[in-house]
């Protein structure tokens, strides 16, 4: 049954090494750099203050966990550096170390069975359940590799409060929640005929663990959290009070989880899945007979997942906003950005939910470009459509979403903030605030749609643009690069809304006792004066005469396809 | 007779530096099924993909009934049904709905075609498209275009994935569309396939044509094999006109005949009493060798 397991497994490690060094140099790099930098960020018991305060908050408590004190010392002596860190990183850590073995299991189990790969190692003298177990056995090797990379680094960084045994105990924990998903992937590999659909459940598995705990933390109810395996992990109470027990007992459900995925791989044919796979339509829907209606057909899914994404995301940056005065003066590289202002926060949260949101813009119409790349496009410009007609389901989809993807930043920011904050804003105030960015967003679809008409190779170079733009905003505030660069990307020509005046400055005291003095804000001011229209109009009016050139070079060129 | 349903003069396709396309000259009359021959690289599917509008043409004129293949590709495809070399499809999307799709696109709607095509093809239109193999996505392409109405047949290697009795399905819808007087273009390198079928050919090689004719002026230009069989040495032989090649062994001999003059050939072996007499005539094959090793030569 199990013949040949260690020869495959060391032919599944030597085919990823390079795959699984990337995700250990990046997730160390975050996990460890985050643990460097903290006390920089915030060293002073003000700034530790003024977050506690923000994460008290039921909704942070939802999304980033409960708040576990030093010795279970409640308040601010409790709420050390160490119990800081573990409340931001463990989800973090825990959702990058889950996707990575819900893909290394299902590449090496379902997707080699798909690629009839499988079909060869089979052939050859080995026993039925090897490649399973071979990939488990090499997960088990990845995460415990991990772990000690974790551990090890986090005791490097040697900071305050974050000793050898807590953060040993982080990266067992993080090593195990791996093995968890590992070996719930595996389950839903032998369940699912195909690898899309084992990743699909996979993942909703992980969302629903989530939410488990989400629901169980904020009700405070320990039973409905610790039935979850994230909700196990919080219980661990890194750094704080370092408990193993939760790591013993997800070790054991993994074990137990694995044996009943060996007894329904041992159950199945190869290529087929415990619950057979639905026979797809014979016949066309109704709205696929035109070029539109397919490329509605093709994008339907991600506009549906991005549709549901960007709201919950502009939702979490809302909810920051309950208690983000006391923690923008909080934090150095805040207030070197924001002087303090939580008005100029929400209008920097304004600028990164717009660059995130464009992100399905330049997917919706980069499809096209893929679609002619791999031969599909030819199928339909070869019967009775015009290119035109090809193109344009895809714009037509990408400009929609220059709107829809404003107002949905709106819609999520406004709930999320209403909730937290005491004098919430006015919604139209914020759908003006989201709504200026249209301009950019059907800039970035333009520049997009120029390279598809001219320079269909680079086309992928949007992506670039929008990393750019991204880098742009992000220097241009925390760092004072110089103007210019910001004005490189439309989204530095857009006017930040609120409007806050800089009316004075005043003196307060910081918490180590010393004068600081800090910039004093008037009101805030949501209107856009001539100025800023004509700007706007401007970058309109040049978006689309990039649309309209880029749908004049598609129909003048060769289609281009990669052989 | 009527126009010509496809006509290309001096048609051109450079890349850069490279020409794919050099002076392709080619006329399709309406009713014919017009082979269009050359190996991997000679540039077929580049002509192809031009005469759908796809690639543009450097130099040259290409019209498909009367219209320019570029300036109105949309009208001219509306007649017009094709399947590529390679097919692409959506791997999200089931067989049937490709179809569909396809039908629709040329403002078809044939049910009942579609499933009796899809019977004789033996598709399984439920199935994803990522699930299929080669040969099953050229089976889609293929019910697809036959499901449709057109007038013009571009045919890109169709049977190149395809086992031998897809592949006799497959020829058998093609000389019903011929009965129903449609025309089709068909790109091959099986040989056997356009002796079949085509009554008129062109040999392509380096994007040139370097060759067009039917079938039987072709095998002209070539020589059939001859083996016979006499009760009495056939002394002599070698003299006549159009006989080559000729290997004795005993009273058997083999030779190579000039097809025209295989009449007199056959009379002057019959005085010599024959016991037997084979002749093989020249196959598309023997054609295309002989063009390559004059080429080489």
């Amino acid at each position: 049954m199990f013949k040949n397991n260690w020869t495959i497994c060391r032919f599944i490690i030597r085919r990823d090494w390079l795959r699984i060094i990337f995700w250990f140099f990046g997730t160390t790099a975050l996990v460890v750099g985050f643990g460097a930098a903290l006390p920089n960020l915030f060293g002073t018991e003000e700034g530790r203050a003024g977050m506690l305060s923000m994460m008290e908050n039921p909704a942070l408590v939802a999304m980033m966990g409960p708040i576990y004190y030093q010795n279970g010392t409640a308040g601010i002596e409790g709420f050390t550096l160490g119990a800081m860190y573990s409340l931001f990183m463990v989800i973090w850590s825990v959702m990058i170390l889950a996707v990575m073995n819900i893909f290394h299991v299902i590449r090496h189990t379902r997707q080699d069975e798909e690629y009839g790969r499988i079909e060869v190692i089979r052939s050859l003298p080995v026993g039925r359940l090897s490649n399973l177990s071979a990939t488990l056995t090499s997960a088990v090797i990845i995460n415990t590799a991990f772990s000690l990379l974790l551990g090890l680094g986090l005791s490097a960084v040697n900071t305050e409060s974050m000793g050898f045994a807590g953060s040993m105990l982080f990266g067992a924990a993080m090593g195990t929640i791996g093995l968890v998903f590992a070996a719930i992937a595996a389950i839903f590999c032998q369940l699912c005929a195909n690898p899309r659909t084992a990743a699909a459940l996979s993942f909703f598995t992980l969302g629903a663990a989530y939410m488990l705990r989400a629901v169980g933390d904020m009700e405070k109810n320990e039973i409905i959290s610790c039935l979850s395996p994230i909700g196990l992990i919080y219980r661990t109470r890194i750094y704080t009070e370092n408990q193993w027990w939760p790591v013993f007992i997800l070790l054991m459900v993994t074990v137990a989880i694995s044996l009943f995925a060996f007894l329904l791989c041992r159950a199945r044919d190869m290529g087929e899945g415990i619950i057979p796979a639905r026979p797809g339509k014979k016949d066309a829907a109704k709205y696929l007979s035109s070029p539109s209606g397919l490329s509605w057909r093709l994008l339907r899914t991600p506009f549906i997942v991005w549709a549901v994404t960007i709201p919950v995301l502009s939702a979490s940056y809302g909810s920051i906003m309950g208690d983000v005065d006391a923690f923008v003066k909080a934090a150095p590289p805040l207030m070197q950005l924001t002087g303090g202002s939580s008005l100029k926060m929400a209008s920097f949260l304004m600028v990164i939910m717009s660059l995130c949101s464009t992100i399905p813009i330049l997917n919706f119409i980069l499809k096209a470009r893929s679609e002619e790349k791999r031969g599909y496009a030819e199928n339909i410009i070869a019967r009775s459509a015009s290119r035109h007609s090809q193109l344009r389901g895809y714009f037509v989809i990408a400009i929609f979403s220059c709107v829809l993807m404003p107002f949905l930043n709106a819609l999520g920011f406004y709930a999320a903030g209403s909730v937290v904050m005491d004098e919430p804003f006015r919604f139209p105030d914020v759908f003006n605030t989201c709504m200026v960015y249209a301009p950019a967003m059907i800039f970035m679809l333009g520049a997009a749609m120029l390279l598809i008409g001219y320079f269909p190779k680079y086309a992928s170079f949007s992506y670039g643009y929008l990393g750019y733009a991204f880098a742009a905003i992000y220097m241009g505030g925390m760092m004072n690069a110089p103007e210019w660069l910001g004005k490189l990307s439309p989204f530095g020509h857009i006017p930040m809304l609120p409007k806050v005046e800089e009316t004075g400055q005043i003196e307060v005291f910081a918490a180590d006792g010393t004068l600081q003095i800090i910039p004093e804000f008037g009101s805030a001011s949501f209107s856009l004066d001539g100025g800023d229209i004509a700007a706007l109009s401007v970058m309109t009016a040049l978006a689309v005469t990039m649309c309209i050139l880029g749908f004049i070079g598609y129909s003048k060129r060769d289609m281009e396809f990669t052989q | 007779m009527a126009a010509n349903i496809m006509e290309i003069s001096s048609l051109t396709k450079n890349y850069g530096k490279f020409t794919a396309l050099n002076d392709v000259n080619l006329n399709v009359r309406p009713g014919e099924i017009y082979g269009f021959i050359g190996p991997n690289g000679a540039g077929k599917t580049t002509a192809i993909r031009v005469l759908l509008g796809i690639l543009k043409a450097t130099k040259g004129t290409a019209t498909i009934f009367g219209k320019d293949v570029w300036d109105d590709a949309v009208e001219i495809h509306k007649n017009v049904a094709y399947v590529p070399g390679d097919v692409n499809l959506w791997p999200n999307l089931t067989g049937g709905e490709v179809i569909d799709l396809f039908v629709r696109l040329r403002k078809g709607k044939n049910k009942i075609r579609k499933q009796e095509l899809i019977e004789r093809f033996e598709i399984d239109p439920h199935k994803k498209c990522r699930t299929y193999s080669k040969g099953n996505r050229q089976k889609v392409a293929l019910v697809a275009a036959f499901a449709s109405d057109a007038e013009l047949y571009i045919l890109d290697e169709p049977t190149s994935g395809l086992d031998p009795l897809m592949e006799k399905v497959f020829q058998e819808c093609v000389l019903e569309v011929q009965n129903q007087g449609k025309s089709v273009f068909l790109s091959s390198h099986i040989l056997q396939e356009v002796e079949r079928l085509c009554g008129k050919v062109s040999l392509i090689r380096d994007g040139r044509i370097i060759e067009t004719g039917t079938m039987t002026e072709l095998r002209h230009l070539t020589r059939t094999s001859v083996s016979a069989e006499t009760e009495r040495a056939a002394e002599g032989i070698e003299k006549l006109a159009g006989v080559h090649d000729v290997r004795r062994d005993g009273l058997k001999l083999a030779f190579a005949a000039d097809t025209k003059e295989l009449g007199s050939i056959i009379t002057f072996l019959a005085g010599f009493n024959v016991v037997k007499l084979e002749s093989s005539p020249p196959t598309l094959e023997d054609l295309f060798m002989s063009h390559y090793e004059n080429a080489r030569g």
